[in-house]
């Protein structure tokens, strides 16, 4: 490295690699094309990490990306993991505000803990407007986006309207002259008509504590007429509705394979998906497993109707929310309501995802390829996210664990029912 | 004599055959489990159970070829191979330490590495989560290594001890007097003889680490995900991916099975103490 | 063994340095050190800012809302906490039953190896293939297999005749709180006995061969051999198995969350699995803290009384 000539090589190199490199990240950050937006300074660029956990219909947008960093410019850094995994991580970033991740996957249900406590959401409608940015939320139902909202500000683009529909299967209803229920009890005689096991069951139910078996139940419990907390949130479980309502559990079970007491959604949807039963409250979410052949038995033999009676269903959709330690916000906002907009939501449906937006739902060539779309059209309007309140965790597991007992015998309903009041009056008093 | 010789390997025959249906029982899940890897979810949940099918390799070329795997498979084998060197050298040192010598309190302090091995993970990696944004050591192997490395260092000082113990003195004095320095007997004879207890203590200390969920959970980002916490993300809210999950962790042991028919020759190897004679 | 490092020259000769009358401690502290100075350093700082934090009433997540200093309030309330009580039975059972059959049947296993005539190379590495495989898919793959309907062993348990109303197994196994549990011991034990198996098989490798002989010269038969030798020379590999394996079992939460998720009606909940849900579910850390210092607490019982017992004389000689 001594000698004259070599120095001068080894300048010569170095110069042209920094020449390379500086026209290489100088050609990446004004590749995109000023769009119409005109609020801002610059196009957003540079590179955002996205937070999820792995569904279906996540997967496929995943695969459509590259589209996305082709007309932005923007690189979309995806971390994929575990459900629970993820929750955890959203609340560690959002404590430590370090923005390690820009957008990420949240429920109604964690909103009072994500923007109540936590403080870390950026409020998007409100940040877009600011930016210029239109969203289009007047394509989404009220109830949608009451859903993830708190005091009337959205704070997450909805992304899968995931609904509890109920699931049927045509050819049996049909060879059984029966047509799927309107209304509760009719619901509970065609399940128990239908019940011819070990070929068929009537139905099956999601009965593993914690969050299946609450999901479950209190669709029942708002068909019975009942509610989880009155107008003043008192909770109103000791109440002959919701007593009703595990009653009604328990007359399902009795028509359902054994070992339902420990079925989460996975079981349920594979209970369905393989032929095992007739009838089935399944997550929309599902819909893609039934249409995968190496995944269903079922394939053209089933369809959604309704959840029987015109009351609330639970909600169990996701949306795309902000940080609001992101480093990057104008990429965020861009890339969030790039992956809620309605064209990339068509190119999803074929594989079986809820589309949260209307004008998608109701689209009338898309229904007559898609059925289900139908029916989630009427149910999107009354589905509702059930407990949105920071001890969300414990109010479930309290009840769930009843519910659970209540199926398992080792309690009666009244039991379950006045135990879970009290446990749920105990929690929020120490709030 | 004869007849005890005879017993003894009438005994041999029967040890081969016990020892064949034991591991023969044991490995029917793990047959179930490779079986279920090559399944669509169709066939895996039909009745009765098929044990003959038509195989298909979608599941394994999903995870590692779609799905990345094989990036989470490098940063656990990062992890795990770091994590046991340290705790090797660590746990020897401190074993040897605690087995040769006696001091007041010993087996207090010995004990009190087992508190290293006792307190749940998750406990300890909260608090270790915010020292680490502090110290901005987030999802680095770093910190992934040396969080690993306090258990298996805990359990590697524990099963050392019991090798050393076995070790005959004798042949460390001789080596002494001869003019080797206490260090240097350590390093050249005592781990030699207690080398079956190494690998033995590698072995395991290679499978902790590589199985660890919650330090990986909490710690790790997008960098150094490993396995445990990807395979995770197979069981979605939309369902489980059975094949899938099968596949991942058919691909995450075979490369530990290989390394224990590798090693486990120094397990085997009986040792000699003809020397002490 | 005999004794070999002899406490430095007698005292009587006066004025020996620090250094030379403590050599042997010094020299002992010396190898310790650095494992010892890796632990309390990088383990520190998060034990002692659990074991504060047990003494507060606070919501990780709600970093706003703060700490409030309650005391031994969450120790009060937990004592009082009838689930509380309930995980900690339900551990100890599994922890029991899960490590005794381990252990008998790993040394059952260790035994045949040693003896086994061909292909113990073979069978060493296939045999550690559940103890190498990801808890969580152990915990997956086993819920599958238990399935009442799919589930290949429900299947031949009905073939066998061993299910339904009369039978061995009424209901459903995963759903009935004794089945799961045992469902659960035997996940553990399939795991696990391989682990154990192989310490106590490398704990035999290094037996010195001078008494074996000296058995057989004696014309020992198998047992006697088994019960006057080879166990008590063994207990060193025994101690050690045990109380890692312990220590261990006592912290299960995977196979739990995997296969149950703690049900029945809570019937499966180990303390790991309620302090993960205390904790890391709803983020009230002091509770979980406090948790984690009771059961931990415990712990240290447990396996001290079993150090003392079984290590202990051997310390003596």
């Amino acid at each position: 490295m001594s000698s004259p000539t070599s120095l001068v090589r080894v300048t010569i190199v170095a110069t042209a690699i920094g020449l390379i490199a500086a026209a290489c990240s100088s050609g990446g950050s004004d590749s995109s094309s000023p769009s119409g937006a005109s609020g801002s300074a610059a196009a957003p660029s540079g590179e955002i990490t996205f937070l999820v956990s792995s569904t279906p219909t996540v997967d496929n947008l995943i695969k459509l990306i590259p589209d996305f960093t082709a007309q932005t410019g923007i690189k979309v850094n995806v971390a994929n993991i575990d459900y629970d995994a993820m929750t955890q991580k959203e609340t560690l970033d959002l404590r430590s505000k370090t923005g390690q991740y820009d957008a990420f996957w949240v429920e109604g249900t964690f909103l009072p803990r994500y923007v109540g406590q936590l403080n870390g959401l950026e409020p998007i409608a409100e940040y877009a407007t600011s930016q210029g940015v239109d969203l289009p939320t007047s394509d989404l139902a009220s109830t949608l986006v009451d859903n993830f909202s708190v005091d009337g500000t959205l704070y997450a683009m909805p992304f899968e309207n995931t609904l509890m529909m109920s699931a049927v299967r045509d050819d049996i209803y049909q060879q059984g002259g029966l047509q799927p229920a309107t209304t509760l009890p009719d619901y509970l005689s065609n399940v128990q008509a239908l019940n011819d096991p070990p070929t068929v069951y009537g139905t099956e139910i999601m009965g593993q504590q914690g969050e299946p078996v609450f999901y479950e139940w209190v669709n029942w419990l708002w068909g019975e007429g009942g509610d989880l907390f009155d107008s003043a949130g008192t909770p109103t479980l000791d109440t002959p509705e919701a007593i009703k309502a595990t009653d009604d559990l328990l007359t399902l079970a009795k028509s359902a394979p054994a070992g339902v007491a420990n079925y989460s959604w996975d079981q349920a949807a594979t209970s369905f998906a393989t032929g095992q039963v007739s009838t089935a409250v399944l997550f929309s979410d599902q819909t893609p497993g039934l249409l995968d052949p190496s995944n269903s038995k079922v394939i053209g033999k089933w369809s959604y109707v309704p959840f029987p009676g015109d009351k609330a269903t639970a909600f169990g959709g996701y949306a795309w929310a902000m940080n609001a330690s992101s480093s990057n916000k104008p990429a965020t906002l861009a890339f969030i309501k790039w992956a809620t907009s309605a064209e990339v939501s068509k190119q999803l449906v074929p594989d079986g995802s809820s589309p949260p937006q209307t004008s998608v739902q109701t689209d009338a060539t898309l229904q007559a390829k898609y059925p289900w779309l139908k029916a989630e059209a009427e149910a999107s309007s009354r589905a509702i996210v059930p407990i949105k309140n920071t001890a969300y965790f414990d109010l479930v597991d309290a009840l769930s664990t009843d519910l659970n007992a209540a199926l398992t015998g080792s309690m009666t309903p009244d039991e379950a029912m006045a135990d879970a009041q009290s446990k749920w009056e105990e929690i929020l008093a120490s709030q | 004599m004869t007849t005890l010789v005879r017993s003894r390997r009438r005994a041999g025959w029967l040890a081969t055959t016990g020892a064949f249906a034991m591991v023969g029982l044991l490995l029917v899940p793990v047959v179930w489990t490779l079986e279920t890897a090559l399944k669509t979810k169709v066939q895996a949940w039909s009745l009765p159970p098929h044990w003959i099918f038509a195989p298909t390799l979608a599941n394994f070329h999903k995870v590692l070829f779609e799905q990345g795997f094989g990036r989470y498979l490098r940063n656990s084998a990062v992890v795990a191979i770091g994590t046991t060197i340290v705790a090797l050298t660590l746990g020897s040192l401190a074993a040897y330490g605690f087995e040769r010598f006696r001091f007041r309190g010993r087996q207090g302090v010995f004990f009190g590495f087992l508190l290293a091995y006792m307190i749940p993970e998750m406990a300890i990696a909260l608090p270790a989560y915010l020292l680490a944004v502090q110290l901005h050591l987030l999802d680095s192997y770093i910190l992934l290594i040396v969080m690993h490395a306090t258990f298996a260092t805990a359990f590697a000082t524990w099963m050392m001890r019991a090798f050393f113990k076995e070790v005959p003195r004798e042949i460390e004095e001789s080596a002494m007097t001869d003019g080797a320095t206490r260090l240097g007997a350590f390093l050249r004879i005592s781990l030699r003889l207690a080398a079956p207890g190494l690998v033995a203590t590698a072995v395991f200390c290679l499978i902790f680490s590589w199985n660890d969920f919650p330090y990986a959970l909490v710690l790790a980002g997008l960098k150094t995900q490993t396995l445990p916490v990807a395979v995770g993300s197979l069981k979605t809210p939309a369902g489980t991916a059975w094949g899938g999950i099968m596949a991942v962790t058919v691909v995450a042991f075979v490369p530990t099975v290989v390394f224990a028919f590798i090693v486990q020759k120094w397990l085997v190897r009986g040792l000699t103490f003809g020397a002490v004679k | 063994m005999n004794q070999i490092l002899k406490r430095g020259a007698p005292a009587r000769s006066g004025r020996r340095s620090f250094v030379a009358r403590h050599k042997e401690a010094l020299s002992g502290l010396a190898f310790i050190a650095p494992a010892a100075g890796f632990l309390i350093i990088v383990m520190g700082y998060p034990i002692v800012y659990l074991v504060l934090h047990s003494f507060n009433k606070e919501n990780f997540a709600n970093p706003d809302a703060g700490a409030t200093f309650i005391g031994l309030g969450n120790y009060a309330s937990l004592l009082q906490n009838h689930e509380f009580w309930q995980s900690t039975r339900t551990t100890a059972l599994i922890v029991v039953f899960a490590v005794a059959l381990e252990f008998l049947l790993g040394l059952l296993l260790a035994l045949l190896l040693q003896r086994v005539l061909a292909g113990r190379r073979v069978l060493i590495a296939l045999m550690l293939i559940p103890s190498m495989m990801m808890p969580i898919a152990v915990g997956l793959m086993w819920r599958y297999m238990l399935d009442d309907t799919y589930g290949m062993v429900s299947y031949y348990l009905s073939r066998l005749g061993l299910t339904g109303t009369d039978g061995l197994v009424k209901g459903s196994i995963l759903g009935t709180s004794h089945s799961a549990l045992a469902a659960i011991v035997v996940t553990d034990v399939w795991e696990w006995t391989p682990f154990m198996a192989l310490i106590l098989l490398a704990g035999l490798q290094s037996l010195p061969t001078d008494p074996f002989e000296a058995a057989a010269v004696d014309g020992a038969s198998l047992w006697q051999e088994f019960r006057h030798v080879t166990m008590p020379l063994l207990r060193p590999a025994v101690t050690v198995a045990l109380l890692i394996r312990i220590a261990d079992a006592m912290r299960i939460l995977d196979i739990v969350f995997s296969m149950t998720n703690g049900g029945p009606a809570n019937a499966t909940q180990t303390t790991q699995l309620y302090t993960y849900r205390t904790g890391f579910e709803q983020f009230n850390i002091g509770l979980a803290f406090a948790q984690v210092v009771l059961v931990v607490s415990a712990t240290i019982v447990v396996c001290a009384l079993i150090f003392r017992q079984v290590a202990g004389d051997r310390v003596a000689r």
